[in-house]
């Protein structure tokens, strides 16, 4: 049976995982390639490695420290940063990362979406959604590492996940800002209606805060897979309790022989 | 020595690092005058059906369907083995008769970690705890089972995650991003002779 995936999500700056709330305010949390190790040895399903600044300053995320991950880590990760055109996927992926993750670039060039999948199969290609509650709906919001720059792309989240599926995402990302950051839970509402409406995999993101988050996520939508940051972070929870405490309400999970 | 086969569109990397976490000796293979001297031959694989074969030296193709030696096809690179794929239009490499189809499952792709049933002892699962999770990533698969060896399911649906042919392996999930049990796969395929 097909395990639920818990993963951690590392925002990285100029090499350090940092961590900010509300994507605000970074504080430094350590050196990438030592937490990376450190995760990857606790029985996290996957990482993500989210290059925060690298949008915002109009870069890619840097190849070296991929190149540098990918010896120390043998899970799946997926890289996200900025990436723009096909070439920088093309140089993240042959780096030896599985996945590259999308966000504020294929808002402007949704046809970004298309190509990578085309080139290199649609499993390469996550679309990230920072979404953020809006009157009666909800809206996708871009160039969130920087909150100076963060501004509302207009699109609605729920048409913007579609419209990415349709052209080839192979898994989508939903970034609920109104918990980001705050440890209040995941948002149960918004992520449920997202998930029941794609037929591709979506990882629910932004708001957990105990191990209990994790079982109400799997318990009341149909997402493929749940990703916290700071509660890991900060060992404010451990990875094998929430499996422990996602076994005993019988949700699948991965368990460490 | 292993042979990896890098196809330029491939996971090469990753299968390359992983074997040099086990510290095994390995060379890059593209095109049939770099199999001399491999003792086995890992084909990893990612990515569309249609734009691996594209990609593929012919040369080296034929000479891989007449190996006597092991080897371990990965994710599509097992697929591969097969004759033909709903996913393409181009043939395979038919070492294994049958055709790859689609999964009908409600969320594709298959993403995640999933379990393997081993349908007997194989030395290529040796000292891997029974019941370990392995990683895929996949919307294709062998539905019809008749050369499988470790069947998984999702939905309702089983299909191979592990075939064998003669001297020919695949394996539908990723060894070398499955954590330990991924490693100590790869350890074991690099001990058969």
């Amino acid at each position: 049976m097909l395990k639920k995936r818990v993963i951690a999500c590392l925002d990285v700056k100029d090499g350090n995982v940092v961590k900010g709330i509300q994507f605000k305010n970074h504080e430094v949390l350590g050196d990438i390639v030592e937490l990376a190790q450190v995760y990857s040895d606790s029985g996290i399903d996957e990482l993500v490695f989210y290059d925060i600044t690298a949008s915002p300053r109009g870069k890619v995320v840097e190849i070296k420290w991929i190149e540098k991950l990918s010896k120390v880590i043998s899970i799946p990760f997926s890289v996200a940063g900025g990436i723009s055109k096909l070439e920088d996927a093309e140089k993240i992926l042959s780096a030896g990362v599985e996945k590259v993750s999308v966000n504020s670039m294929a808002l402007k060039n949704p046809n970004l979406i298309t190509e990578i999948a085309n080139r290199f199969g649609y499993q390469a290609i996550v679309v990230g959604i920072d979404s953020l509650k809006s009157g009666d709906d909800y809206r996708v919001y871009q160039m969130t590492g920087d909150p100076s720059m963060t501004s509302c792309s207009g699109r609605l989240t729920f048409e913007w996940a579609k419209e990415a599926q349709e052209r080839g995402a192979g898994e989508i990302v939903l970034n609920c800002m109104d918990q980001d950051g705050v440890q209040k839970g995941f948002d149960l509402i918004q992520t449920k209606r997202l998930a029941s409406e794609l037929s591709i995999p979506v990882v629910a993101s932004g708001g957990a805060g105990t191990a209990q988050d994790f079982v109400d996520i799997f318990k009341e939508s149909r997402v493929s897979g749940a990703l916290a940051a700071s509660i890991f972070h900060r060992e404010i929870v451990s990875i094998n309790s929430i499996k422990e405490l996602l076994k005993k309400n019988n949700i699948p999970v991965r368990l460490l022989c | 020595m292993i042979g990896v086969i890098d196809t330029g569109l491939s996971n090469y990397n990753s299968v390359a690092t992983a074997i040099e976490k086990n510290q095994i000796q390995f060379k890059r293979v593209l095109n049939s005058d770099d199999l001399i001297n491999c003792q086995q031959i890992i084909f990893p694989g990612i990515g569309n059906w249609d734009q691996l074969s594209k990609t593929l030296d012919e040369n080296l193709v034929n000479n891989l369907k007449s190996l006597k030696i092991p080897f371990l096809g990965i994710c599509l690179g097992m697929q591969f083995l097969f004759d033909e794929s709903g996913e393409g239009m181009t043939t395979g490499m038919g070492v294994i008769p049958g055709s790859i189809t689609k999964l009908e499952t409600q969320i594709l792709p298959h993403m995640g970690w999933n379990s393997v049933s081993l349908l007997g002892d194989d030395p290529l699962f040796s000292e891997i705890p029974c019941g370990s999770d392995f990683y895929f990533v996949h919307s294709y698969a062998d539905q019809a089972k008749d050369y499988s060896v470790g069947m998984t399911q999702v939905d309702d649906i089983w299909f191979s995650s592990v075939v064998k042919r003669d001297n020919y392996y695949g394996v539908q999930f990723h060894p070398e991003r499955s954590g330990k049990v991924g490693l100590q796969l790869l350890l074991n395929f690099s001990r058969l002779s």
